[in-house]
């Protein structure tokens, strides 16, 4: 369960996650709603839907669920850029849980973690055509995420359906590599959570890359791989890790909007994850950009 | 000691007639040695949702079944840093305790039985796949 909330704070990290300065960055980012340097600021709102078609036991072996378990997620987020350096966002997801077994539906949500994040881009990123010109640049984030969601120790739900965030606010780390200028831009990078609950420290680290391709002026596609693990450091707790490809199909009009059209699932192989389920889902968004 | 108690509950547990290979019904010896736990599971192998565990509580030096214990059964799954949320629900007859409460999602859990009987406080913890 806990593992959907940490997908669903990975999707509502990834309209503040860093890409270089392209202007139509937005467009061919692993989430549009980014902002490229021509930008100042943006709106978005996104909808989409998760489900569970298995499991991941805790050998990596792959097996059948006996729970049926579905989120529909809607996510606000906001970003702002102040200097071509810097840009900071909030985001806020809002779900609706639902748990079945074979003889009962059960549904819950609300609000989940509201996170905030500044995005750090120090190099300007040169257009392909001299040497040294083609270089990706690197992209550091920092962020916070704040435990506004309801945890699993408030939550009244028998199956625990009615929660929504993670028990203790979370530092967010990023490192990324990225080049957007070209036809097929890309990005490799990596983030982190080192999240507190109560007395325990349970980090986890996210391994992403991304490969688009511009088609046309306004259409974009782009492909995005991740794979997921997370620890406890003092021993309390196990780790779990799951795998993700997904696919993002964008069009966008400069510096006025751009909308998406996303999907992605946690790959059917064993030993690509641990402790968890595995899961699939949609989602599609629209921003107003300035 | 350990032995004996081993012996014991490998007795105790080819005399259920729901412990078999596939399932997780079987037995353990608490951390200290004082107490031997049999345990068996409906449904067994055990699955998200409503599930039962009946507790039989023995002398882990001479398989004695015991009564009068406090049982507490504590769920908790390491993978995700979660428990439940109704605490499980225990009742005692006659030295076999019924232990009732919900799995939240399918995977491994780790259940905490702290025993405080006649032989003082104990406890152990068993690991448990919920398919």
């Amino acid at each position: 369960m806990l593992g959907l909330a940490a997908l669903a704070l990975w999707s509502t990290l990834l309209p503040l996650r860093a890409q270089a300065g392209a202007c139509c960055v937005g467009s061919t980012s692993t989430v549009p709603t980014r902002l490229g340097e021509c930008e100042k600021g943006m709106a978005g709102l996104s909808l989409g839907g998760e489900t569970a078609v298995g499991r991941w036991d805790g050998e990596g072996a792959l097996g059948a669920s006996s729970l049926q378990d579905d989120a529909v997620i809607a996510s606000v987020a906001g970003a702002f850029r102040w200097d071509r350096k810097g840009q900071v966002g909030l985001s806020l997801p809002v779900r609706l849980n639902h748990k079945g077994l074979a003889d009962q539906d059960l549904w819950g949500g609300g609000a989940g973690d509201l996170v905030a994040n500044v995005v750090w881009d120090p190099f300007v990123e040169l257009p392909t055509g001299g040497p040294g010109k083609a270089l990706p640049v690197p992209i550091l984030t920092a962020g916070l995420r704040l435990p506004t969601g309801r945890t699993w120790e408030q939550a009244e739900g028998a199956l625990l359906e009615d929660v929504t965030g993670l028990p203790g606010p979370g530092l967010l780390v990023g490192l990324s590599m990225e080049r957007t200028l070209d036809k097929t831009p890309w990005s490799l990078g990596v983030d982190s959570e080192l999240a507190r609950d109560h007395d325990h420290l349970h980090p986890t680290v996210t391994f992403n890359g991304s490969l688009g391709r511009y088609l046309g002026t306004r259409w974009s596609v782009v492909g995005v791989g991740r794979h997921q693990r997370s620890y406890a450091l003092d021993g309390t707790g196990g780790s779990a890790s799951r795998t993700v490809l997904g696919a993002k199909l964008a069009l966008g009009k400069a510096m006025k909007w751009r909308t998406w059209l996303g999907a992605e699932g946690d790959l059917p192989i064993p030993l690509l994850g641990h402790g968890n389920l595995r899961q699939v889902s949609a989602s599609a968004g629209f921003a107003l950009v300035r | 000691m350990h032995l004996i108690a081993l012996a014991a509950l490998s007795v105790l547990a080819c005399t259920k007639d729901d412990a078999d290979d596939t399932g997780a019904s079987g037995g353990l010896v608490t951390d200290q040695g004082l107490y031997a736990l049999l345990v068996s599971y409906t449904p067994d192998p055990p699955v998200a949702g409503d599930t039962t565990l009946t507790v039989e509580i023995h002398d882990a030096a001479t398989d004695e079944l015991l009564t009068g214990s406090t049982l507490t059964v504590t769920p908790w799954m390491p993978d995700h840093g979660h428990g439940i949320s109704d605490p499980p629900d225990v009742v005692e007859d006659a030295g076999v305790y019924t232990v009732t409460f919900a799995y939240s999602m399918p995977g491994t859990w780790e259940l905490t039985f702290d025993v405080d009987g006649s032989l003082g406080v104990d406890s152990a913890v068993l690991t448990v796949e919920v398919e």
